[in-house]
Order: structure tokens, then C-alpha cells, then sequence
């Protein structure tokens, strides 16, 4: 056990730049659980389980810039989560509401926010991951890369075919109408 | 002229702010002179921007980042008692273990050496210095003749257990040794035996 540990005014001040994080950091980051687990596990809890992770560990960790260390916990959770057998799946949610006016235009943009993350939700693990931090998180390659623990052209790679894909079963979707 | 993946990946990589300066001037150099590839820029453009509106979507509400927060710091609360309990355990078992190695210790010595043990007893009942040492009680040191041809002398303690032997060349030097230590002896137990006078008495 170090002394910093031990040191109270230190574990206070650790104490208090974790809940500036979580405070700072936990709404992205339940989007970004929610587009990588989908409806197979509780984006919440894989989100308080990140959080407790980093918690737990609190000393090894530098709390002043904390945005990385959180996304590439809160991302690794959630595909640890992925990797576990699948007990159940949880209810599908509805999108929320839009922002269009007219009741007519909202529901075909609920519809085709449904259709696209019922297609994001069927991409591979990586492919989803990789996408939603590079879109959503608007990381460079070279993060993602590291957060997710393979090559910059890997990540270049996985990011293209999951467009690619994505477009291909919106296709079917479009062609459906 | 038709686009090829190495197009659609090199307008990617536009889009995701990663292309460099200098290829990017190439780009716009040919977005400018082909429709079909800025066509294909405007198409991945449109997806990104419902891929947007998909991500923002699935930002939860206030209530149940309220209800994320609660829980978190709830179990931020539980473990940091749970470390506080574990410590405490860990530091009464320590000690725990340090007095029943120290009884244990202490109940093993006292079969191996009861003297030890009979000293030490002695010493915290406050006794005299004479029993306080060695648990000796003023006794005659017999001497006798040893089968090598020398002569030894055994000091025993009260019990009549041999504590300490010495050997002798001579019967002489035995008997002036056993005679000194008895002497010696009862002038220790003189001094111990004279009842403490206070100074003021003499007055």
C-alpha cells in the first residue's frame, strides 16, 4: 500500500475529481455503452461497472484528464460484456422522441432511427465499437486503436466495412418501401 | 468515371479529419472535375449524419443519469467501507496472530525449560534478586569426584536440580570453590534478609 493511499487529503482530492468525472463523462458514455451492447446487456450497468472498475483502482490512475482512461474503460467493459454468454435480451427500446414537427415526418424518422440501429446493433463487435468512437466519440484512428487494442489500419479497416455494411442492410431496408 | 473502394475509403478518411494536408488537396482537385466521386461524398455524408442522429438518440434522459449517478456513488460509498472493513480485519487478525504465536511460544518454552519458565515467575511475583536470577536458594554445593580423576562441583536450585557444574583439577580447589559460593550466598541472603531502615529512624 503507497503512502498516497493512506493520505487522506490526497484520497479526498481523488475522491472528488472521480465524481467530476463521472458527473462530466457518464452521459456520453451510456450512449456510447448503448450503441456497443445494443439491447443484449444493460448499458447502464456496464457503465456503473466501468465506473466501479476505475473506482476501485483509483490510485494508479491521473484523475486530471480523465476522458481517455473512462471511454477506454467504460468501451472494454462493454465488449467484456459481448463476450460473456448471452442470458437474455433485453426489451427493445423505441427512439426517442424526434425533433421533426409534423406527427407524419417523425414517424418515418423514428422508423428509420429504429431500422439504423437495428442495423448497427447486428454488426460485429469491433465493427460497432470502432464506428461509434470514431462517429459519436469523434476519436482519431490512433485512439480507437489504442482503446481498443489493435492497429490504427485495423481500426481503418473495421470502420469502412461496418459503413459498408450498415449501407448494405439499409439497402434492403430501402428497397423494402 | 466509377468509384472503387480505394475511393470510398479515401473519402472516409476525408470525413473522419484523418486524411492528410497534402493528399487532401489531391481530393479536392478531383471532387472538383468528378461528379460520381463527390456524389459518393455527399451520399456518405447523409449516412453519417443519420448515424448522428442514431447516436444522439441513445443519450438517456436526465432522470436515469440521476439514477446512474445514485448508484454509482452508492457503490462508490460501499467499496470504499468495504476497504475500510478489510483493513480493520486485517490488522486485528495480525495482532491476533502475533499473541497466540506469543502464548504458543510461551506454552512450547515452558515444557523445554522449566527453570526458564520458574525464573521468569519468580522475577514478576518479586522475589529477591538471589531467586529473580537463577532461582537459586542458598544450598551447600556438594563436590564430587567425576570419573575422569576430576573433580566437579554441581549448584542446585531450590527443587534440587542441577543448574550449573564445575569442574576441579584438585579436591582442594573444589572445596575452597563450593565453600566461596556458599559464603558468597549467605551474604547475599544476609543482605536481602536485613529488614530496610528508613534513614530518618536513626535521628
Amino acid at each position: 500500500m503507497s503512502s498516497d493511499e493512506t493520505n487522506p487529503v490526497i484520497e479526498a482530492s481523488r475522491e472528488e475529481l472521480f465524481e467530476r468525472a463521472v458527473q462530466q463523462h457518464s452521459k456520453r458514455m451510456l450512449a456510447v455503452a448503448r450503441a456497443i451492447v445494443g439491447n443484449r446487456a444493460s448499458p447502464e450497468d456496464v457503465v456503473q461497472q466501468a465506473f466501479m472498475n476505475l473506482y476501485q483502482h483509483r490510485h494508479r490512475y491521473d484523475w486530471r484528464q480523465p476522458g481517455g482512461l473512462v471511454r477506454r474503460t467504460v468501451v472494454n467493459e462493454a465488449l467484456r460484456v459481448l463476450r460473456q454468454p448471452r442470458m437474455s435480451v433485453l426489451q427493445e427500446e423505441t427512439a426517442e422522441e424526434g425533433q421533426s414537427q409534423s406527427p407524419g415526418k417523425r414517424l418515418m424518422e423514428s422508423e428509420t432511427i429504429i431500422q439504423v440501429r437495428r442495423a448497427i446493433d447486428r454488426l460485429p463487435d469491433n465493427f460497432r465499437a470502432a464506428l461509434v468512437l470514431c462517429e459519436y466519440e469523434k476519436m482519431p484512428y490512433a485512439q480507437i486503436a489504442e482503446s481498443l487494442g489493435a492497429t490504427i489500419p485495423q481500426v481503418k479497416t473495421w470502420i469502412h466495412r461496418a459503413r459498408r455494411q450498415l449501407a448494405e442492410m439499409l439497402k434492403e431496408y430501402v428497397n423494402q418501401d | 468515371m466509377a468509384v472503387n473502394d480505394n475511393d470510398v475509403e479515401l473519402l472516409e478518411s476525408y470525413l473522419d479529419g484523418e486524411l492528410p494536408m497534402s493528399e487532401c488537396e489531391g481530393l479536392w482537385r478531383r471532387l472538383a472535375v468528378e461528379s460520381e466521386l463527390s456524389k459518393e461524398l455527399d451520399r456518405l455524408r447523409a449516412d453519417g449524419a443519420v448515424r448522428q442522429i442514431v447516436f444522439s438518440s441513445l443519450e438517456p434522459s436526465d432522470e436515469s443519469l440521476a439514477q446512474l449517478h445514485r448508484n454509482i456513488f452508492k457503490g462508490a460509498r460501499r467499496q470504499t467501507l468495504q476497504a475500510t472493513y478489510n483493513r480493520y480485519v486485517r490488522v486485528i487478525g495480525t495482532v491476533a496472530a502475533c499473541l497466540m504465536f506469543g502464548f504458543a511460544f510461551g506454552w512450547w518454552g515452558h515444557d523445554r525449560y522449566p527453570n526458564f519458565a520458574h525464573g521468569w515467575i519468580n522475577g514478576s511475583s518479586g522475589g529477591s534478586m538471589a531467586d529473580m536470577g537463577l532461582g537459586i536458594t542458598p544450598v551447600r554445593a556438594p563436590a564430587v569426584a567425576a570419573p575422569t580423576g576430576k573433580y566437579v562441583v554441581n549448584v542446585r536450585d531450590g527443587s534440587g536440580q542441577v543448574i550449573a557444574t564445575q569442574q576441579f583439577d584438585t579436591f582442594e580447589e573444589a572445596r575452597q570453590f563450593a565453600d566461596d559460593f556458599a559464603k558468597s550466598q549467605a551474604s547475599h541472603s544476609a543482605t536481602h534478609d536485613v529488614p530496610a531502615v528508613p534513614v530518618g529512624d536513626k535521628f
